[in-house]
């Protein structure tokens, strides 16, 4: 009988889960375990319409225990605090030390034994590296459908003082030099943007997206080169254009340097500070990896071993510092496997990338600012499913089975970046590429599969978004059939 | 360059100047606009669009 530990139950997680449950049979021998600290489930891309009150929370979360129940996988609503894969003095089997977060076991903590170990804990929200950053600070954030509920409101205060004659200035983008997940700021920048018009009160406000890209439509993988209408066009000029369009500003190449009760300090990539005062503010948090402690056998700390500084776990990726010209796509992991354990792997954003997407860039004092690379939903549960399947191999047939892979140089993403809800007023901005990661080598000039790298704005995208969000929110339930959507 | 009277200008406070990136960019025609909001073509972009992500999602990593 085999074990397989997963800690986290987001999206690459409890795809990870769902599937191993299923490539092992229901009443297998074998046990799926998920520790995840959270009791809910929490369809990340639609806290967009929750943050801007078009959505109510019970539409993105739902309890994970009765969909654990059903299929047959072992739950710990608890937190995962240091792991110790060489096992420890009672037994050489590897451990993972949790602390409950269930409020049925308040303060209580386990040792739990595995034969596999996936870590797919995500981001940890790092508010912390920017003073009077977040929800404790003086912005709000999407991040989570709490941090969603608290910017509408705040949103809906804003809508009021505008309504009463006030003019407002509203900024929405990233809260650091070093974040990622552009595409999510951008999303919300628009939607709040729909809002204020269709409130009626546009004219007042002025909504700025502040940003560490360089330029604008780079999204944390460097943009994106598409063939439109007989012209090979970037997604720069195409992004540039919606933001003409909608009269929405940008404050490009920004790092931000603290946030004071409405004014947030920063510094551009010229070296020049600035300050920027403003009614509302939605910045996004850099991500680092949980705080997850290693441990080997004899109880000496090797955190350092198994995690990169960032806090994000190390795997089959090359990680040898290199410049932006020598970087391949083959530096790229494609099992998650740890170099240091072989049963021990991670996926989504806690895998530690071997370096960044977009080009790198620093302002003359030496402050980084340029986007870390994104692992969105897709990539992240195409790595679940792929990781599902090794270690399903592996039980089955032994430790020899080959894994499978999946490098994100190898693999495309489709991305759907809503620009305003409705069902005939709403639009968005539907992007697919192939790979995720360029390829210089193998598509010389873009790094890209034009045929496949492409971008469109309408209401079909905003269709399309609403389609995911049903689909996905039926597979993570595990109805009839979820198997049959991809990730 | 004024914006089209369909574009919305953008207004404020901070006397930020629009950054040239947005300022040069090329705008949408009221012809493109009304295509975006069409959903007749749309129903068509979205059966080209979903198909586009379906055949990348089932193509996965190779
Ligand atoms: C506002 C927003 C909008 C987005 N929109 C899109 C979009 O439109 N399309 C898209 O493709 N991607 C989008 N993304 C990105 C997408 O959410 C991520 O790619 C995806 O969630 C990553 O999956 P993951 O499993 O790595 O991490 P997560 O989904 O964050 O899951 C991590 C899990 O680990 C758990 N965990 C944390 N700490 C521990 C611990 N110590 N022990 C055990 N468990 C732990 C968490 O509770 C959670 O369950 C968006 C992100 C944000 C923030």
């Amino acid at each position: 009988m085999a074990r397989v530990v997963i800690l986290g139950a987001g999206v690459s997680g409890h795809t990870a889960a769902l599937r191993l449950r299923r490539m092992l049979g229901r009443r297998g021998d074998h046990e799926v375990v998920v520790v995840t600290p959270n009791a809910n489930w929490n369809w990340i891309p639609s806290n967009i319409w929750v943050g801007v009150g078009q959505m109510p929370r019970e539409k993105v979360v739902f309890p994970l225990a009765p969909v654990y129940e059903k299929t047959g996988v072992e739950f710990h609503q608890a937190r995962a605090m240091a792991i110790r894969p060489e096992g420890d003095g009672e037994s050489d089997q590897g451990a993972v030390d949790v602390e409950y977060t269930d409020p049925g076991r308040p303060g209580e903590t386990a040792r739990l034994r595995y034969d596999y170990l996936i870590n797919a804990t995500g981001p940890k929200l790092n508010f912390g590296a920017t003073p009077g950053l977040g929800p404790d600070g003086h912005t709000v954030s999407v991040c989570t459908a709490d941090h969603a509920i608290a910017a509408a409101e705040d949103l809906r205060a804003t809508i009021e003082r505008l309504k009463a004659g006030e003019p407002q200035t509203l900024v929405i983008g990233v809260g650091h030099g070093m974040c990622t997940c552009e595409g999510a700021a951008f999303e919300y920048a628009f939607n709040v943007e729909h809002q204020l018009r269709e409130a009626g009160v546009r004219d007042l406000a002025e909504v700025v997206y502040l940003t560490n890209e360089r330029e604008l439509g780079d999204f944390g993988v460097g943009g994106m080169t598409f063939e439109q209408q007989g012209f090979v066009t970037t997604s720069a000029l195409w992004t540039a254009s919606i933001f003409r369009e909608r009269g929405v500003n940008a404050i490009l190449g920004a790092h931000v340097q603290r946030v004071e009760e409405g004014v947030i300090h920063y510094e551009q990539l010229d070296g020049t500070t600035h300050e920027l005062a403003f009614d509302f503010a939605m910045l996004l948090p850099p991500f680092r990896g949980q705080e997850i402690t290693a441990y080997d056998r004899a109880g000496e700390e090797i955190t350092d071993r198994v995690f990169a500084p960032s806090g994000f776990m190390k795997v089959d990726a090359d990680y040898t510092p290199k410049d932006y010209e020598a970087w391949r796509a083959e530096d790229w992991p494609t099992t998650y496997e740890s170099p240091a354990y072989a049963n021990v792997f991670a996926v989504g954003i806690a895998f530690a990338p071997p370096h960044a997407i977009s080009r790198p860039a620093k302002s003359p004092s030496g402050t980084v600012i340029a986007p870390a690379p994104p692992r969105t939903g897709m990539p992240s549960g195409i790595m679940g499913r792929t990781v599902a399947a090794t270690i399903a191999d592996r039980i089955k047939s032994g430790d020899s089975a080959t894994a499978h892979t999946a490098s994100m140089a190898r693999m495309g993403a489709g991305c759907i970046a809503s620009a305003g809800t409705g069902m005939l007023s709403g639009s968005a901005a539907g992007m697919t590429m192939y790979p995720v990661v360029p390829d210089y080598q193998r598509f010389p000039g873009s790094g890209r599969d034009l045929r496949h790298t492409k971008g469109e704005l309408g209401l079909a995208g905003h269709w399309t978004k609403v389609l995911l969000h049903h689909l996905f929110i039926y597979k993570a339930k595990a109805r009839a059939m979820w198997w049959l959507i991809p990730e | 360059m004024n914006a089209p009277d369909h574009v919305a200008e953008p207004k404020g406070r901070t006397m930020l100047e629009q950054d040239p990136s947005i300022r040069h960019a090329p705008l949408p025609t009221r012809k493109t606009l009304r295509r975006r909001r069409n959903p007749l073509i749309q129903l068509y972009r979205f059966a080209l669009l979903n198909s586009r992500m379906a055949y990348i999602a089932l193509r996965g990593h190779k």
